[in-house]
């Protein structure tokens, strides 16, 4: 089980933890958007041996959406944020 | 009896009493089985797996190949134990495996005179004829013939455990290293574990003569480990095995528990910030002619056995031990044993080959000189230098290296969380074990700014000695799967050079040793036959369990009624009082039905429904996801979610609304409740209900995050009791609501909130699952059976009757409403359902866009159609296929669809069943073949509505 | 006003767990609200990740959006939701509760963020739990409702593997020269 560092509660053992497949971002539901673009947000991310950005729920602990930066060869973890951190930081 | 006058690590006040093979022996607290086995003058142990060789006890660990043993004691038995590894108790049965009759006398041993036609592989080449020769006749005999013991098939009645365990430096190994590591470790305050898998800790250190601080190194590590019991932040774990290294500094190891311990074994999953690999070295035996006889031992064991266990191994030895020091220690320790010394191999001998069929009797070498010699002995001390024990190491990292100068796989340097120290990294001198596992510790800690940084020198890996050559001949590279040199040879000669391939096709290193013993042999085989460098070889994948684990320790309590949480609704006691029976569906405990005096399920469901459609009855749906939606964006929040338009829903009003997938297809259905304003109130289906609650949260927190909307989980909270039947609104007026239920103030698809009776708050949701007038009384679950006992009570009167998942699977298949997993599957379009016209043309949604993909609109797709016999009266199979033409001969036909269910409905009085069907709501009235290619049972069916019975909905809204 | 009826235990839990501990497990009723604001409202009243007495009521910050409050909510700028009936509310009590209860959370009880908070919401092997204690001998602990009889029937289970001297139970203390407890 790896440890993911949880901005809000810490490093955490994975089984807190539901995978919540890698980072996408959605087209808006302005009535604007075609089927590519759907498609490439949600069946075309990109699947790299090194960091990649992906979401995990803290299902277990502070129920935040956290978008976690791991490294797929290593498990290492780079960097980890939540909506509202980036938010704060802009 | 080989037991030494005194002196050893064991209690002579007490004597163990135990068998082997039927005979008596005894033994001492503090013995191993081996060593018990040898005080009691018994070498020869095992018979090999393949050539049924005899076989004595090698070691003094668990590197044991050769000395494996079936234990029995009072709760079943054993098999595959190494002698070596079971800490004697009284009351054991040992037997050995794998012979027949008799370990002395063994059938088997008669295929060593297959020799060349059992070599390595011989099983691909060979039992080819005739066809079904394997399976019918080799398999079985081979199966006999070969391999370990027999596995105990009564059931496991110990108790079982898995803990956690959190430090900032975890110790594996208990040796000079480990020791030296955990004591400044503990010194520095970090929370410190020492595990040992041995049940006494010292490692090496128990039978060295050498002096740490002034004392005997065995009562210096003995000191040592009182000391660190003493402090509290550690832990001294012993009996306990660490098995494999995980990700991010996780250890998983097994505490073997004392026999009178309520648990047999426990599994500990170990996190901690840095770990040190103190986990020593193994002997490496010497590959000769002839080097697998009992009374061929590893110099260390044979130390351990006289120092530590106070047993002479044999009478009269022969001493091979590529280390000058390590010769002379085991030398001296023979001596102390009073065993007569025959022979001690100088550097550049070589060992021609061995004598001996039951017991070793002479040993055939060769001088530095030329000279030849045999020597009458019953003990040969061998050792061709070390192997470090990095196993855990190399787990997680890429892997060891091959090092010419201590001809040894060794660990590179590493910045993960787990080091090896001491011999794990093949430093094999005591003093340079202590320096290393301090220097390591004080890096560990400055790593983890507990301390400063010393920058200690760590010493350097202690250089190999010279080893001995060795003639032609039969001679063992793997002793437990009976590999010899000729077969590494025979692998390369066909093409397997790869060590791969060569370990495949050998198999060796790939018994429960995994090849301790026999790796780095194997490895230097394969490099001298085939001129390469040992360092080009490499080495085969390392995996975790580093030596066998019970499954037992592996599975803790997760078995019987502990395998799963088991969730229970607000109603399940009062239930139970009234003899429901259950069943499990997911996580949830279900009311199945509830049978009266004693009818069988069938006649109780069928009066279930009837009560339900003519009378009054009442079901628990509590089981479903709440959600409690609020704030000012709480609508458009939801708009985006659901398909159907929610935007004209009004405080009071109530929709069932469907979701979709992002791509298009349905997800889930339920209700949508507005409360107030900026208040909504949704339900999900009970299998959907975690995943709709993570699509919201997900939504809420990382798509839409400018939305001001909250969500709140209150699927337990509320339970629900839905009161259904022509008699249901006078029910609930007998309920006593403190608001309007007329037909005109409390119309169909509607909330009201208030009191029953003054008292029982209640939320009301007048939606119907099976088609009859129906009220959803939702009140806190703490209420629940208040509320049950006054529906019981108020009820009375129309025989009111409590219906479970049965029935009311059934009521809903007659209306042809959907259920998850059946036709909600998640391949359905809205369309396929028959819901199309839910999806609005107004709005943008979750899923839209995709959905307008050509194949999502397609004409040919499968659609949701009701289906009934065409004679009227067959049973329709259930899970049958829908096909034009019948199965043919062959068992082929060509489907267009499938059934989702398939019932003989009580109210119409005929089996009914529902289905998909290519282009099904063009095919009304179109006879097809339902055939089950399970049980064989076909049937003619004709397409109908999907809605069987009362199709206008006459009895909810006429 | 409606007279108050008494709610139904959602457990059995009352008195000693099987097996050789003597830890208690006791169910009793327990008023939950689930208080919702931004970060910074709520920052202002308890912070994240920690407890706070308040009159009538424990209030638990574990979550960045939500407050937890047991017993009589505060007044304030909040969406208040009662939850009362969707959690179970347990308390272990035994010389080693905390430390029992630690051996099968995923997290570490004895961290030090953790023994100064004296609260965490993290997973007890099968079962999401939230934990608040005053002193590590009498442990509360919330679950959802539906799974509550399971956890203390899983408690009684595990109580049952452990041996009356156990020293895998030995309490850690606070810093390493504090005083030994064991002996």
């Amino acid at each position: 089980m790896i440890l993911l560092p949880c901005p809000n509660c810490g490093p955490r053992d994975e089984g807190e933890f539901t995978y919540g497949g890698p980072q996408r971002q959605l087209p808006s539901l302005d009535g604007q958007s075609g089927t590519d673009d759907w498609l490439k947000a949600l069946f075309h991310p990109q699947n790299p041996r090194g960091p990649m950005v992906e979401l995990w729920y803290h299902a277990s602990g502070c129920e935040a959406w956290i978008e976690v930066t791991r490294d797929t060869g290593t498990h290492e973890i780079i960097d980890v944020a939540t909506n509202r951190l980036r938010d704060d930081k802009q | 009896m080989t037991r030494l006058p005194k002196g050893g690590l064991i209690n002579r006040d007490t004597r163990l009493d135990f068998t082997f093979n039927g005979r008596p022996m005894t033994g001492h607290p503090g013995d191993t089985l081996a060593s018990a086995l040898l005080a009691n003058g018994q070498h020869l142990v095992a018979r090999s797996i393949k050539y049924h060789r005899p076989r004595g006890i090698l070691s003094n660990g668990l590197e044991e190949p050769c000395a494996m043993v079936t234990v029995t004691d009072q709760t079943g038995n054993t098999p595959n134990l190494k002698a070596t590894e079971v800490m004697l108790r009284g009351g054991l049965h040992v037997t050995s495996q794998n012979n027949w009759p008799s370990v002395t006398h063994d059938a088997g041993s008669a295929l060593q005179l297959g020799g060349r036609m059992l070599a390595a592989g011989f099983y691909y080449k060979t039992f080819k004829w005739p066809r079904d020769g394997w399976h019918k006749r080799y398999a079985g005999i081979i199966r006999r013939l070969a391999g370990h013991g027999q596995i105990d098939p009564s059931a496991d009645n110990a108790l079982y455990d898995k803990r956690h365990r959190h430090c900032d430096i975890l110790v594996i190994g208990s040796g000079a290293a480990g020791l030296s590591a955990a004591q400044t470790a503990a010194h520095a305050g970090a929370t410190t574990i020492l595990i040992e898998q041995d049940h006494v800790l010292g490692g090496s250190l128990l039978f060295s003569r050498n002096q740490i601080a002034g004392e005997l190194a065995a009562d210096w590590a003995n000191d040592a480990v009182e000391a660190l019991q003493d402090l509290s932040n550690v832990t001294v774990m012993s009996r306990t095995l660490a098995f494999g290294q995980y990700d991010h500094g996780q250890i998983l190891a097994v505490e073997s528990m004392p026999a009178d311990s309520n648990a047999r074994a426990i599994l500990w999953k170990i996190r901690a910030r840095r770990i040190l690999l103190a986990s020593g070295a193994t002997e490496r035996p010497i590959v000769f002619p002839g080097n697998d006889r009992p009374g061929i031992m590893l110099g260390g064991a044979v130390r351990s056995y006289i120092r530590r266990f106070s047993v002479a191994p044999g009478t009269r030895a022969v001493v091979a031990v590529a280390d000058p020091d390590e010769g002379e220690d085991t030398f001296a320790a023979l001596k102390e044993a009073g065993i007569d010394v025959r022979a001690v191999l100088p550097p550049g001998a070589a060992i021609t080959g061995t004598s001996g069929r039951l017991h070793l009797r002479s040993v055939g070498w060769r001088d530095p000189g030329g000279k030849r010699h045999r020597t009458a002995c019953d003990l040969l001390c061998v050792s061709a230098g070390w192997m470090p024990n990095a196993h855990l190491f190399a787990q997680m990292e890429t892997g060891l290296q091959f090092d010419g100068t201590t001809q040894s796989l060794l660990p590179p340097d590493t910045s993960g969380p787990l080091r090896p120290i001491g011999g794990a990294r093949g430093i094999l001198n005591t003093a340079d074990c202590l320096t290393d596992g301090k220097a390591a510790a004080h890096q560990a800690l400055a790593e983890l700014e507990m301390h400063k940084h010393l920058n200690l020198p760590r010493p350097a890996a202690t250089p190999a000695a010279p080893g001995f050559d060795s003639g032609t001949g039969k001679a063992f590279v793997d002793l437990q799967n009976d590999v010899t040199r000729d077969d590494v040879a025979l692998a390369m000669r066909e093409g397997y050079k790869d060590i791969e391939l060569v370990k495949r096709y050998t198999t060796l290193g790939m018994g429960t040793d995994q090849g301790k013993t026999s790796w780095t042999n194997g490895v230097l085989e394969i490099a001298t036959q085939s001129g390469r460098d040992p360092a080009e070889i490499g080495h085969t994948t390392y995996r975790p369990p580093y030596s066998p684990v019970t499954i037992g320790a592996l599975i803790g309590t997760e078995t019987g009624d502990e395998m799963v949480p088991i969730r229970h609704t607000p109603f399940h006691r009062a239930f139970e009082r009234m003899g429901c029976v259950f069943q499990t569906s997911g996580d949830w405990l279900y009311a199945r039905y509830f049978p009266r005096d004693d009818e069988t399920m069938q006649d109780a469901v069928i009066r279930e429904c009837n009560a339900v459609r003519n009378g009054l009855g009442c079901v628990d749906m509590s089981t479903l996801g709440k959600i409690d939606v609020q704030g000012p964006d709480a609508l458009e929040f939801l708009s985006r979610l659901y398909c159907n338009n929610i935007s004209t829903l009004k405080p009071g009003h109530v929709r069932y609304a469907l979701m979709l997938r992002e791509d298009g297809y349905v997800f889930d259905d339920g209700t949508v409740a507005q409360l107030g304003d900026d208040h909504f109130s949704v339900t999900a289906t009970t299998a959907n209900s975690a995943f709709v609650w993570r699509h919201m949260t997900k939504f809420a927190q990382v798509d839409w995050p400018e939305l001001d909307v909250t969500l709140t989980d209150i699927s337990d909270h509320w339970a629900s009791l839905a009161i259904a039947g022509p008699h249901a609104r006078d029910l609930l007026l007998a309920l006593a609501p403190d608001f309007d239920c007329s037909r005109d103030g409390f119309p169909f698809a509607r909330l009201r909130e208030g009191f029953l009776g003054n008292d029982l708050p209640v939320r009301v949701v007048s939606v119907s699952f099976s088609g009859e007038p129906c009220f959803e009384i939702n009140t806190p679950a703490g209420f629940a059976e208040t509320l049950l006992e006054r529906v019981t009570k108020h009820g009375a009167g129309w025989d009111i009757t409590a219906y479970g998942l049965e029935a009311l699977d059934m009521l809903r298949i007659e209306k042809g409403h959907l259920s998850i997993g059946t036709e909600i599957d998640g391949r359905r379009t809205a369309d396929d359902l028959g819901l199309g016209a839910m999806v609005s043309q107004k709005k943008d949604f979750i899923g839209r866009t995709l959905l307008q993909r050509p194949a999502l609109q397609a004409s040919e797709r499968e659609q949701l159609v009701g289906l009934t016999p065409e004679d009227g009266s067959s049973p329709i199979p259930h899970g049958a296929v829908l096909s034009d033409h019948p199965i043919s001969g062959d068992g082929r036909a060509c489907g267009c669809g499938h059934l989702t269910a398939a019932i003989h409905s009580p109210a119409l009085g005929h089996p009914i069943a529902l289905g998909f069907l290519t282009n099904g709501r063009v095919r009304t009235g179109d006879v097809l073949w339902a055939q089950s290619p399970v049980s064989g049972q076909s049937v003619r069916v004709r397409v109908g509505p999907v809605c069987a019975y009362d199709p206008k909905g006459e009895r909810l809204h006429g | 006003m409606a007279e108050r009826l008494t709610p139904v235990p959602a457990t059995d839990a009352k008195g000693f767990l099987p097996g050789p501990l003597g830890l208690r497990l006791d169910e009793t009723a327990l008023s939950v609200f689930a208080l919702q604001a931004p970060p910074d409202t709520l920052d202002s009243l308890v912070a994240f990740g920690q407890t706070k007495p308040w009159p009538d009521a424990v209030l638990l910050r574990l979550w960045p959006d939500r407050i937890w409050a047991c017993g009589t909510p505060p007044e304030g700028a909040f969406r208040v939701t009662d939850i009362s009936h969707g959690h179970t509310h347990l308390q272990l009590r035994g010389v080693e509760a905390l430390h029992f209860l630690d051996l099968y959370t995923r997290a570490d009880l004895f961290a030090a963020p953790v023994r100064a908070a004296k609260t965490i919401r993290t997973r007890l092997n099968h079962y999401d739990a939230l934990l608040w204690w005053t002193n590590t001998r009498d442990v509360h602990v919330l679950v959802a409702r539906s799974l509550a009889q399971s956890f203390c029937d899983h408690l009684g289970a595990l109580a049952q593997r452990h041996n009356p001297a156990d020293p895998s139970l030995t309490p850690r203390p606070v810093a390493p020269d504090a005083p030994d407890r064991r002996g």
